[in-house]
């Protein structure tokens, strides 16, 4: 113990008299903690050699070490992120990582609303991921709180996060999104956008985005989720009704003043005898039900 | 006794909470093998880990809806492998962090692959590869081509090189690839106004996106730009094989059918990002313009017998193309004028037209005839605007609310069949007003508790089932000690938009609760249950023969009930068993005759599909030995079971497993 206070106190020595000793005194007792510090992105300040003190290594995250060092630890004397309210966590972490685009609305995303810190889903020190830092694998994080989204991702269709295909982050952005402008308000929310602000689906389902000669105009208008569930769903196509002709007849009933015309989305003609079996799935027909280069009911 | 009593009393209400954030799937492995320190070699660290084994499965009842939904099937694969090389000193020659990893490579249906290098502060390069095999059992019909029972595969891989990242200047260059190939179905109207045939299809879709920027960062400012141009070819092949009957069945047969319909589209865009920000004051924006594009043309041959059993034959020829330019833009001014208050207030707007033109030339049996469609328009431009404030009046005591603002103008023109008719005008202009209150309780150091409500209408929804007039609430419960994590949720998210002549009404109802505890390093446990209830009345209105049936409802109910439990045990470093448990059971209304409603239509039809009552389990056990410090021996074992309880045709009895060796070198 004597040996291990005697090399932090000579590292020490050497440190500017601002209050910042260096990484090196913060090694002699969390010798754990930097064994493996060379495999942080975090090791990066140190490495380039050319940050300001405030900015480099240990220090630039848990502050000013003099008092800790000369108090022979103790979380009263050093920044000890186990121990700050979510709003200081989030400002700390903000300093240098505020900068970057797709944090820009952070101070505004629900998950800061609700007191989710940085600290809540990344490890600094112990990750479970090599990239991002995070303090278990992705989806498990996400399910710790979100334990209904889970369940919709347990269903029998789904989006392949559970297997390891896709993770949340392919199409929501955890650090707050911009407001969803393909849809009215704010809802959804934390929803990443695809090329042109549009929404995620379009970033993998690029066959669905057109533009068509003839759109359905909800696709349009209102977007994917009018028809579907993207957690999971009871139906292969991941509809929000397990059989398609009840969702398709829900909007299609002929009444004012839904639709693009204000006169309610057109109902089935006189052909679509619903007892007949072959009229209950209506995409058998309507295929290119998203939309269609030469055909106004979608049938090719 | 007693104490084992208590013991055995405590495992079973943890295992009756069910499992929260277990892995689903029993491969690959989870366990790490080798020293956490890893091997030197010239100054990098290096770590590795290779799992290969065998996976195997066996399927009752229904495998094709198996196929489409786990799709696991035997043979070797590389379940998973990781490789890490760090420099030890940040001085790393070529590069400083090289990683690695890979995830079912070798047929597994969800196969994955990431890489990233990088040295530090001169360039870092990203790569994601992905592909996904999965089956179609909506397109096994009668006679259909054996070439429709294939797989469906869908891959992606992207393509990310940052330079000089981390510095003031830095420049991105990009590249993305998607493929779709598979199965898929069209249609044919053919011969006759009432004669549809199904045709069915190879399809063959590619998408390539290149894009490149850079970003600059100065005085507090940072400004980002990227240009990309994203290729859109759909080269299906439409075939037939056998002849077929029109659906529905009108006497017509087609016989020969040939229709490439190729669509090729681009889609340039620019978007631009800023964000200035600073301790009282931070703004951002994003703006984006893209001008997209896509043309097609069909050459459609038709040879077949009409309804009356006359000799037919049919040449259509069409072609033209869609444009549709995006203007969108985003802008949000936060401030936080002391420590306990923030302010947002962000704009929005979002400008898409949407316009094309289509030329329809259709030869039947000599007699040739021409429709034209000159312009359709579909323009929407919406313009919202949301004020945000987050106060925390005490350390423990928060409250946050919001008002949004949103008005969206609708524009359409609908086709006009010749250039002497005027076109059909349709403008609709909406506004949707809502506003949120949440409050944050944070009093005792490890229990915190959020409840928000949000209530909006929207003064003419746009469909039926869009938000009309809303209110949703949530409120979250959690605490969190150490090595016990408890949280309890519960939302309800309600929807009316009834109209004069119909209704319809969503009720959306979720209750959550998961426990995660991890007493000893040896031994730790998930669990979570959640019940997510739904019932939704719809107006419905259709035809029974000739006859118009108006003022019907469509009822539906879901009711699910879905629990999750994982339990792990580590035997003294020597082996670890996994178990998990997962079920999704819909219970639906309760009935047990599918046509047992006293409510809705009548039609069997719509009867059987108010509800739909199915259960969805699977229990997985793991066990994975130490063989050696790089070596574990793994297997597991997963059941799959599904059933529908209207319709048992569809279900399945799944055995999967594997054996594995995971070893580090």
């Amino acid at each position: 113990m004597f040996a291990l206070l005697a090399a932090s106190a000579l590292a020490w020595a050497d440190a500017p008299a601002n209050g910042y000793v260096g990484s090196e005194a913060c090694k002699t007792c969390h010798a754990n903690i930097w064994f493996t510090f060379y495999k942080n992105p975090h090791f990066r300040s140190i490495a380039l050699g050319k940050e300001k003190p405030e900015n480099t290594g240990c220090e630039s995250c848990h502050g000013p070490a003099k008092a800790h060092v000369e108090a022979h630890g103790g979380k009263a004397t050093i920044v000890a992120f186990s121990a700050l309210r979510p709003e200081a966590v989030l400002n700390a972490c903000l300093r240098c990582h505020g900068a970057t685009i797709s944090r820009a609305n952070i101070r505004r995303s629900p998950h800061t609303e609700n007191d989710v810190a940085c600290n809540s889903c990344h490890s600094i020190h112990k990750p479970q991921t090599p990239k991002f830092l995070l303090a278990r694998t992705e989806s498990e994080l996400c399910y710790g709180c979100h334990a209904n989204v889970r369940a919709e991702f347990s269903m029998t269709f789904k989006h392949r996060v559970n297997e390891g295909f896709m993770t949340c982050s392919d199409c929501h952005n955890p650090h707050g999104a911009f407001p969803p402008t393909w849809r009215m308000a704010e809802r959804p929310r934390m929803v990443e956008t695809a090329l042109a602000n549009e929404e995620p689906c379009l970033r993998c389902h690029s066959d669905k985005r057109g533009p068509f000669v003839y759109e359905h105009p909800p696709v349009r208008v209102e977007g994917c989720e009018v028809c579907h569930y993207p957690h999971g769903s009871t139906n292969s196509r991941l509809l929000r009704r397990p059989v398609v002709f009840t969702m398709c007849l829900e909007c299609h009933n002929g009444a004012p003043p839904f639709g693009l015309h204000g006169t309610g989305d057109p109902m089935p003609s006189q052909t679509h005898n619903m007892t007949d079996p072959r009229f209950q799935n209506c995409t058998n027909c309507h295929v290119r039900i998203h939309g269609s280069n030469s055909n106004a009911l979608f049938m090719r | 006794m007693r104490n084992k009593l208590q013991i055995l009393c405590s495992t079973a209400f943890l295992l009756a909470c069910a499992a929260g954030r277990a892995q689903q799937v029993v491969a690959p492995t989870p366990e790490t093998v080798g020293t956490p320190r890893g091997s030197t070699w010239d100054d990098y660290n290096i770590l590795n880990s290779i799992e290969t084994g065998y996976r195997f499965q066996s399927v009752n009842g229904n495998e094709d809806e198996y196929r489409s939904s786990v799709n696991y099937g035997d043979g070797v694969r590389l379940l998973s492998g990781s490789l890490s090389l760090n420099s030890k000193d940040g001085h790393g020659h070529f590069f400083d962090q090289a990683v690695l990893s890979v995830r079912g490579l070798g047929g597994d249906p969800y196969e994955a692959a990431t890489f990233r290098i990088e040295k530090n502060r001169w360039y870092q390069y990203d790569l994601l590869w992905r592909q996904n095999d999965y089956f179609n059992p909506g397109l096994v019909t009668d006679g259909a081509s054996g070439g429709h029972l294939l797989n469906t595969t869908y891959g992606s891989e992207d393509h990310d090189l940052t330079l000089l990242p981390g510095s003031w200047l830095q420049f991105f260059l990009g590249y993305s690839h998607d493929s779709q190939t598979g199965a898929g179905i069209s249609t044919v109207p053919a011969f006759d106004s009432t004669s549809v045939f199904p045709v069915f299809a190879n399809v063959r879709r590619l998408r390539n996106e290149y894009r490149v920027g850079s970003q600059v960062r100065f005085s507090g400012l940072t400004l980002n730009w990227t240009h990309g141009w994203q290729d859109f070819k759909d080269d299906t092949v439409t075939q037939l094989n056998t002849p077929v009957s029109a659906i529905p069945v009108t006497g017509a047969e087609l016989n020969s059918f040939l229709g490439p319909q190729p669509t090729h589209g681009t889609s340039p865009y620019w978007r631009v990002g800023l964000l200035y920000d600073r301790h009282y004051f931070n703004i951002n924006g994003r703006f984006t313009y893209t001008a997209g594009q896509q043309a097609y043309l069909l050459d459609e041959t038709t040879l077949g017998v009409d309804r009356v059993g006359a000799a037919a034959n049919r040449q259509v020829a069409s072609f033209g193309g869609g444009q549709r330019p995006v203007a969108t833009g985003n802008l949000t001014v936060t401030l936080l004028p002391t420590d306990h208050l923030t302010i947002v207030n962000a704009t929005s707007t979002y400008n898409v037209r949407t316009q094309g033109n289509s030329a329809y030339t259709q030869i039947n049996d000599g007699s040739q005839t021409a429709d034209f469609v000159f312009f359709e328009y579909l323009g929407i431009l919406t313009v919202s605007n949301q004020t945000d404030v987050d106060y925390r009046a005490r350390q423990w005591l928060g409250f946050f609310g919001g008002y949004d603002f949103s008005q969206r103008r609708i524009r359409s023109v609908q086709e006009a069949l010749s250039p002497a008719n005027a076109p059909n005008l349709y403008d609709q202009t909406n506004r949707l007003n809502a506003g949120r209150f949440g409050i944050r309780l944070n009093g005792f150091k490890a229990l915190t508790f959020t409840a928000e409500g949000e209530i909006g209408r929207n003064s003419l929804p746009f469909a039926a089932k869009s938000d009309g007039s809303y209110h949703a609430l949530t409120g979250r419960l959690r605490y969190k000690l150490h090595k016990l994590d408890l949280m309890a949720w519960s939302s309800a998210d309600y929807n009316v938009n009834a109209v004069a002549l119909t209704a319809y009404s969503a009720h959306a109802r979720t209750y959550a609760a998961s426990a995660s505890w991890t007493p000893e390093s040896w031994l730790g446990l998930d669990a979570s249950y959640s019940n997510l209830h739904l019932d939704t009345i719809g107006g419905i209105a259709y035809f029974v023969g000739p006859l118009s049936v108006q003022g019907q409802q469509s009822y539906y109910v879901s009711n699910i009930h879905s629990g999750n439990l994982g339990v792990r045990f580590e035997m003294k470093k020597l082996a670890s068993l996994y178990l998990g448990y997962s079920i999704v059971q819909d219970t639906g209304d309760g009935r047990a005759d599918p046509t047992a409603s006293s409510v809705g239509p009548g039609l069997p039809a719509f009867q059987a599909a108010q509800t739909f009552p199915l259960r969805f389990q699977s229990p997985i056990a793991r066990l994975s030995f130490r063989l050696a410090e790089k070596i574990r021996l793994n297997v597991g074992y997963q059941y799959y079971g599904y059933r529908e309880d209207f319709f048992r045709a569809q279900g399945y009895r799944a055995n999967t497993g594997y054996t594995s060796l995971l070893w580090s070198f």
